[in-house]
């Protein structure tokens, strides 16, 4: 029955997977940690190595550096050690919970060796606008336009097939034309002259007859019923008149609008080629932006967006799975183990910087179910130096069915000397100086609120000019506003959903902005917007008029044959009805026809 | 290359090499695997059993790439069996014991398909072994003569692979 030879290679194979486990096990951890990091980063994240002991139940991993994909050169993470000591016990259930860990040497923006960066993927698997975590951190906006606006902007280089507006009139041409020419083709296929005669006709032949006697009286109940069925069919066409110019004139009215659309389609696209060109941002907000730099507003949405994947990490109300994974049925289990828990941890690291803060921490419940556990993943932590200090809280509470997030931040006594900003011409830093940021931040399922302040007193801001850029004389006056600024305080209000934040921005420099170079850039904005106006209007008003007149003309011409139609047959059924009233009473009274004759007389006028 | 040097062994293991009941008995196994999930910890015993056992390891291999394709229709069926069982109120405290005991939660019985399709497999095993094994014995009485008289089978005992494979196999 048993095959005895075969156990020897049987047990054999059992000691290389053995031998394996113990030797290589680390080897193949640390190269799915890499793998898998790489993948949710989008970037290289390595492993210096990975130590796995199986008489301590220890895991600790080394060297671990997370690149910053923005700036593939840079780590946005470095970690020296990370120590966990894992429970036996829940092993054996297939549950990872982590008593004990240590996460040690922590620093920021640290330099790479080698790039970071992976390769790009294909125009198809780049995934959409703001699902990366610095979408927006690279995402090219719009700064302040560098050179003079008369040099900068030329109207001439507006297209009409890039205008919205121009493709609406466009399209809607074909479509209207058609409708138009479909409004008289409508008028004339109502055939009211041909039931307008044969009433005539009846009419005639009415005035003509004699009804005396009893046969007269019988002929009238006949051609009373005749006059009624007539009349029943010029109703009836009136009607489908009615209807017809009702539509005609609905139609007509959506036609209308079509050209108000157009009309302002032609103010947004005014718009967009002025921002296209940086000059919707001669705001004073757009100029504080610009000095601040896009760059800092994509490390606020790269910090939502880690929350956003923080929450699809976390148990959810998920459709089943497909037929071919099963269904896991759970059971009353006597213990309260998640499939993973790192009940606490702690932290040490440095600030980046020439001059790093040490700082030291704990993070504590994170877990694969919060809802089980009961508690929210918590992060805190303290470091200070002399006159500096620096405090950390994130609460991330998944514990209910709505996830909220909180984080504070407080950073004061921040050196800022070489600090880089944004773009006014030239590039923005700050050359020395203080501050101090605070960072309030909290959301509620897809809600997000919070401010950013940051003060920095006393500051020197530098801004790199080119001679060229010196001569202009708005950016000479913005540079020396810039660089004469002795206080920066700047207030960044977050609002908006997690996937689409929105971001309101006061600083202590509108006010110089406004009055130094407010009223340059006002003349400035507005002379452009006159001069992409009248290009749009340009490329767009001939082809929107032909709209226009199509509506008018058609609409006019349909409505006036349905007008005299609608006339015709309103007389003609007068005339009938005045002839049903009078073979009545000749059906009735067997009276001469006189009365009936009457009526007919005028209606032979007709 | 390799499909048919594995047809060439089978045929010859059909045709002469192996017993009926090895044959069957290893496809009975490699039925078990094939119709379970195969990252299910019970495959690995059932494994060790084609190894172990005096039974035909590349009946039970081919059996495991058939089955697989089978087992994969009866998914839905399978899965209807497991999510049964699992809610059967009689059963629920065996399955809670279960489930409270070490390492037995490895072997993922609290999920439908691995618990539906092992069932299923291990209640079929048995009629699959005496159904294979009586076509084994009837292939070669009735169906094996008429079969090496096909051309294809000449060409395929007449070429160069099958004549060094014989004189490897000895």
């Amino acid at each position: 029955m048993i095959r005895w030879k075969a156990v020897v290679p049987g047990l054999v194979t059992l000691g290389l997977v053995v031998v394996f486990a113990v030797f290589f096990l680390d080897w193949t951890v640390e190269w799915a940690i890499e793998k898998a990091g790489t993948t949710m980063n989008g970037a290289r994240v390595d492993l210096a190595g990975v130590d796995i002991s199986w008489r301590h139940a220890s895991v600790t991993l080394r060297g671990l550096q997370v690149t910053d994909k923005a700036a593939p050169m840079t780590n946005a993470l470095e970690v020296e050690t990370m120590s966990f000591q894992l429970a036996v016990k829940p092993l054996t259930w297939m549950k990872v919970i982590i008593e004990d860990g240590e996460i040690l040497g922590v620093r920021t923006g640290t330099a790479r060796k080698s790039s970071g960066a992976i390769a790009v993927k294909t125009a198809e698997s780049v995934p959409p606008k703001g699902d990366g975590p610095t979408a927006v951190a690279t995402a090219k906006k719009p700064g302040l336009p560098t050179a003079d606006l008369k040099a900068q902007f030329d109207p001439k280089k507006i297209r009409a097939e890039d205008l919205e507006s121009y493709k609406m009139a466009m399209g809607e041409q074909a479509r209207v034309t058609a409708a138009a020419d479909q409004w008289e083709r409508t008028a004339d296929g109502i055939n009211v002259d041909g039931k307008v005669a044969e009433a005539k006709a009846f009419l005639d032949r009415v005035k003509a007859t004699s009804y005396s006697g009893a046969a007269g009286a019988k002929k009238a109940a006949e051609d009373a019923k005749e006059a009624q069925k007539l009349q029943g069919e010029l109703r009836q066409l009136t009607a489908t008149v009615n209807a017809a110019k009702t539509s005609i004139t609905a139609e007509t009215a959506a036609a209308k609008g079509t050209v108000a659309r157009i009309n302002e389609q032609k103010k947004k696209d005014v718009d967009a080629e002025l921002a296209r060109f940086g000059i919707s941002s001669l705001s004073t907000e757009g100029i504080t932006r610009a000095v601040i730099g896009e760059t800092w507003f994509g490390r606020i949405e790269s910090g939502l967006y880690w929350f956003r994947k923080i929450r699809a990490m976390m148990p959810a109300k998920k459709a089943p799975p497909p037929v071919r994974d099963g269904r896991n049925i759970e059971f009353k289990f006597h213990y309260k183990w998640p499939a993973f828990w790192l009940k606490k941890a702690r932290i040490s690291g440095v600030t980046a910087g020439e001059n790093p803060i040490e700082y030291k921490g704990a993070l504590t419940d994170v877990t694969s179910d919060p809802k089980l556990v009961g508690k929210p993943i918590m992060l805190v932590i303290d470091g200070g130096k002399g006159s500096r200090s620096l405090h950390l809280k994130a609460v991330l509470d998944y514990t209910q069915d709505t996830a909220r997030e909180t984080v504070s931040f407080r950073y004061s006594g921040m050196d800022l000397a070489g600090t880089q900003l944004g773009d006014l011409g030239g590039p923005v830093s700050i050359k020395d100086g203080k501050g101090t940021l605070k960072v309030d931040l909290s959301t509620r399922g897809e809600a997000v609120a919070g401010t950013v302040d940051f003060n920095a007193q006393p500051v020197r801001l530098a801004n790199d000019m080119s001679p060229e850029q010196v001569k202009q004389k708005m950016m000479a006056v913005l540079h020396d506003t810039l660089t004469g600024l002795k206080r920066l305080q700047v207030t960044i209000v977050l609002g908006g959903k997690l996937t689409s934040p929105s971001f309101k921005v006061k600083s202590s420099m509108d006010s110089a902005f406004k009055s130094a170079v407010g009223a340059v850039a006002q003349r400035e904005t507005a002379a452009a917007r006159a001069a992409a106006q009248a290009r749009v209007n340009g490329l767009v008003d001939g082809e929107r008029d032909k709209i226009a007149s199509a509506i008018t003309g058609k609409s006019g011409k349909a409505l006036g044959k349905l007008g005299v139609k609608a006339s015709s047959l309103s007389s003609a059924q007068a005339q009938v009805d005045k002839v049903i009233e009078d073979l009545k009473k000749k059906g009735t009274s067997s009276a001469a026809v006189g009365g009936a004759g009457g009526a007919l007389k005028g209606l032979k006028r007709k | 290359m390799l499909a048919l040097k594995f047809l060439i062994k089978f045929l010859g293991i059909l045709n002469r090499d192996a017993t009926p009941k090895a044959i069957a008995g290893g496809m009975a196994l490699g039925f078990i695997i094939g119709m379970t999930p195969f990252t299910s910890l019970h495959n690995l015993i059932v494994l060790g059993l084609l190894i172990v056992l005096r039974v035909n390891f590349t009946s039970g291999m081919l059996a495991w790439g058939v089955f697989s394709g089978v087992g994969y229709l009866l998914d839905p069926l399978s899965n209807k069996i497991g999510y049964w069982l699992l809610t059967l109120p009689g059963l629920k405290a065996t399955w809670t014991g279960m489930y409270n005991t070490p390492v037995i939660p490895w072997t993922k019985f609290n999920n439908t398909l691995t618990l539906g399709s092992l069932v299923l497999s291990v209640l079929l095993a048995l009629p699959v072994y005496f159904i294979l094994k009586w076509a084994v014995v009837q292939y070669r009485v009735k169906v094996m003569a008429v079969i090496m008289k096909w051309k294809i089978v000449h060409l395929i005992m007449g070429s160069r692979l099958f004549l060094t494979y014989q004189r490897f196999a000895g």
